[in-house]
């Protein structure tokens, strides 16, 4: 599992890589939130390459969300596979967060 | 290592510490004993998903449980999983289901585990025997 952080156009890119499960999540959710929450810009996060997610996945995501949220700033998700929009869609996340296809309509959500 | 368990045809049993890493061990084996079983790309995620959440919610919940015993039955386009523990008597479907989102400030993260068993199972089912948590949740395999 892996999280790429990275800025560009005012706009924080997190690209995550690999199973978003308990074990993974465990080990490297400190590092995503630490590299996101602090900046309180306008997010986008890549599902493009993330294979499974489980419920300490969807919190993780979710947390970040609020925190980003109390700081003034949006947060979008793109490109999940049809394995893990299920289990988004189960949670309701994709009520409160945009889940949307692309990266470009990610920009657009989170900029609008 | 492989877990110390057992298959005998239609049934996979394992015997896990209650710790972290069997969550892995576990979905290696259920993986291997499917084999050309394999159910459809969508049921495989919801029956990985229910198990990582099954074997979850004990590892990181329970306070003295040392011994997991998973096993794994195989019936007509369905799975049958049941995880028993030595820990403390808890029911997980005893916890009412967290609210539905109605905003992000308000949206509680916990409670998520046992609302996506619910959820992505054809049933869940809670017995206290012999000392042991037995948990048994029914998976559609189509």
């Amino acid at each position: 599992m892996s999280a790429v952080i990275s800025e560009e156009g005012g706009v924080v890119k997190a690209e995550l890589e690999g199973r978003l499960d308990t074990m993974n999540v465990n080990n490297m959710e400190m590092q995503f939130t630490a590299g996101i929450a602090p900046k309180a810009m306008p997010t986008i996060v890549d599902l493009t390459k993330v294979t499974f997610i489980a419920s300490l996945g969807i919190r993780m995501l979710l947390t970040t969300c609020r925190t980003l949220d109390r700081r003034g700033a949006k947060m979008a998700l793109y490109g999940a596979t049809p394995p893990v929009m299920e289990v988004i869609e189960t949670t309701a996340l994709s009520e409160i967060i945009p889940v949307v296809g692309s990266e470009a309509e990610a920009v657009a959500a989170v900029k609008g | 290592m492989p877990p110390a368990g057992n298959e005998r045809g239609n049934e996979l049993v394992l015997h896990l510490p209650c710790t972290m890493d069997s969550l892995e061990r576990a979905r290696l084996s259920l993986h291997d004993w499917l084999g050309d079983r394999m159910p459809s790309e969508g049921a495989l995620n919801r029956i990985e998903v229910v198990l990582e959440e099954m074997i979850s919610n004990v590892v990181r919940h329970s306070i003295g449980a040392t011994a997991l015993t998973l096993a794994v039955e195989s019936g007509p386009q369905s799975l049958r999983i049941t995880l028993a523990d030595d820990g403390p008597a808890f029911d997980p479907l005893s916890a009412s289901a967290p609210k539905p989102y109605s905003s992000l400030d308000e949206a509680q993260p916990g409670g998520l585990g046992i609302g996506l068993i619910r959820k992505l199972s054809q049933g869940a089912a809670y017995e206290r025997i012999e000392n042991r948590n037995v948990f048994t949740v029914s998976m559609a395999t189509a």
